[in-house]
């Protein structure tokens, strides 16, 4: 690390696709960081729900700037379960509840639903899933809408991009380094790299199932699920929709891999 | 309290294993110094000159030193690196079109007994009845001559023919034509090259997602590469270390699965790998990466069949001959 790098404190749960980012395997230029606990106050890069963020910027609260690295994002079909009575219960994930409901407009579903991970809602009484076979059915919409849903995204506090403007694009291109290797290592087939058998099969699949890399970052390869996402909050009345969604994000220097550079 | 027994470990990089590696999880009474270097010399040094005390290692050279006898080495049942070998046979897609026409060719092996050597040869004998002497086998090293054997093959049934290569590399011999297919568990660049463009040389299963699929079907197993080992000296020392290594080296596995099925955030940037671990545990059973001899009997049983079929270990070696010190020490 160089003298008179920049401090800063990264507050983000023990995401494995950050790995090499943590144990200082990718260089973080000219930044000297420190990983705390990710409840820690007061971090200068943490995550917000994609949600927050959009109604902080609906507020026109600008303390804290999006970067277009989502480390959170999953299919969501088989979150959204009906409900016959049963309980009032609380959805643990806004953003995702946003998606879900914008998924069963999209079908003109009316169904009274609640959108929780399986596993939370497993013997619930009252509560079962929507959908027999949602990994089908998630495909399909995929296909169809090229959406894989971002749940949340990677901030930075706006005056330290303001006071160095070379910052936005370190992060983004350190994070991207990241993502990288750890997609190489799932399709590595020297070694498991991971205790998941065929890993490298599965990652194979994925590719042919989404036409090339399942895992972006970068606004432009993400700009049908971000455009998804707003619609579905203007549809829901959470914000009104926007002209385009690079306005949530500070702009970045694309990633160019520069393999043989020095 | 008597002060942290210190040793070496030499060990490669695994999700399942940094936890250990960077101390987060601690090996109880102990100071291990954690050494990583490319596979293939990290694993030749513990073997022929201990330069550790504890070492990953290839399976099957562990299973051929024991059934020998030799109880220099001394492992526990934890297995870092499990690999379906569907992806180490490489072929010149002008010659061989189907794993059948592999019959009566010429393939090139690192080593007979390369654990990726073993398990490709197995799984051409389960799945297209090609037995180790229905082929001419070449073994050397892929990008420089000359690399020998550090086990040698103890049994080797009637018939089979293994030619030595001194004098060049199998990757030159498969591009000039002298071997229709190499067996090797890291592809050199030529190769990895050649695969990505569709060149002349290929993967044999182009849709290896579906031949993985397949094999496992049949035979129920994850294939073991590497296995995790104890010098004796060490051993002998402090038997009850052979557990605490295995204790903290499960509990990063765990950790693992752990982080799987974590739902607040997406640790693991995995879409539908729940389903993919369900497809593979309706053929293996509900724990997909045990450790442990008992969890890991389909997959053992495999693979003392090979050792005994490619004439590495006696017919009599069995799942019990492999662990022994462990089996008394869960005793």
């Amino acid at each position: 690390m160089s003298r008179n790098a920049v401090p800063l404190t990264i507050a983000l749960p023990p995401y494995h696709h950050v790995n090499e980012l943590r144990s200082a395997g990718v260089d973080l230029a000219g930044v000297d960081a420190s990983f705390v606990d990710p409840r820690t106050p007061d971090a200068d890069v943490f995550e917000l729900p994609l949600l927050d963020h959009l109604v902080a910027r609906e507020a026109g609260d600008d303390r804290v700037t999006a970067l277009p690295v989502f480390l959170s994002r999953r299919f969501l079909h088989s979150w959204i379960h009906v409900r016959n009575g049963g309980p009032e219960l609380v959805e643990p994930d806004p953003t995702a509840s946003v998606y879900a409901r914008g998924i069963l407009l999209d079908m003109g579903e009316t169904a009274d639903v609640v959108v929780a991970p399986p596993a939370a809602l497993r013997g619930v009484e009252g509560v079962r899933p929507l959908f027999a076979r949602p990994a089908v059915l998630e495909r399909q919409w995929l296909a169809a809408t090229q959406v894989f849903p971002i749940l949340r995204v990677l901030c930075v506090r706006t005056e330290l991009l303001r006071s160095h403007r070379w910052l936005g694009s370190n992060l983004y291109r350190a994070f991207e380094v990241a993502r990288r290797r750890y997609f190489a290592r799932l399709e590595d087939i020297r070694g498991s790299r991971v205790p998941i058998p065929s890993a490298a099969a599965h990652l194979h699949r994925l590719r042919e199932t989404f036409g090339g890399e399942a895992w972006s970052y970068g606004v432009e390869p993400n700009r049908p699920t971000l455009q998804a996402f707003l619609r579905y909050a203007a549809a829901q009345e959470i914000a009104v929709h926007r002209a385009d969604v690079a306005e949530l994000f500070a702009p970045v220097e694309p990633f160019v891999d520069f393999t043989d550079g020095v | 309290m008597s002060s942290p027994l210190r040793f070496t470990f030499a060990i490669s990089s695994y999700d399942h294993v940094q936890a250990v590696v960077d101390g987060r999880i601690p090996i109880e009474g102990a100071e291990p110094l954690f050494i990583r270097l490319p596979i293939p010399e990290m694993f030749r040094r513990f073997v022929t000159t201990r330069d550790w005390d504890v070492s990953e290692m290839s399976f099957v050279q562990y299973g051929t030193i024991r059934a020998s006898g030799d109880d220099g080495i001394v492992g526990i049942p934890v297995f870092p690196s499990r690999l379906y070998r569907q992806t180490a046979i490489f072929v010149r897609s002008d010659r061989i079109r189907e794993p059948e026409d592999l019959r009566g060719r010429r393939i090139g092996v690192v080593a007979w007994a390369n654990s990726a050597a073993v398990w490709a040869r197995g799984l051409l004998g389960d799945m297209h009845g090609i037995g180790p002497a229905d082929v001419e086998w070449y073994q050397g090293g892929v990008e420089r001559p000359g690399r020998p054997e550090v086990v040698q093959p103890p049994h080797l049934p009637a018939g089979v023919r293994i030619h030595r290569v001194t004098d060049r590399g199998l990757e030159e011999m498969l591009w000039s034509g002298d071997l229709e297919a190499i067996v090797v568990p890291s592809p050199p660049a030529s190769v990895e090259s050649s695969i990505a463009s569709n060149g002349l040389v290929r993967l044999l299963y182009e849709d290896f997602p579906e031949a993985e699929r397949l094999y496992r079907e049949r035979t129920h197993c994850v294939p073991i590469m590497h296995v995790v080992a104890l010098d004796r000296a060490l051993f002998d020392r402090d038997p009850s270390l052979a557990r605490r290594i295995y204790d903290a080296l499960d509990r990063a596995r765990r950790e693992y699965f752990a982080d799987l099925a974590e739902t607040s955030a997406t640790l693991v940037p995995i879409p539908w790998l729940d389903e993919h671990l369900a497809a593979v545990a309706a053929d293996v059973g509900p724990d997909v990466w045990p450790y442990g001899v008992d969890a890991n009997r389909p997959t053992l049983e495999v693979y003392l069949r090979y050792l005994h079929e490619q004439g590495l270990a006696d017919a009599g070696f069995g799942t019990a001959d492999l662990f022994p010190e462990w089996a008394e020490l869960a005793a």
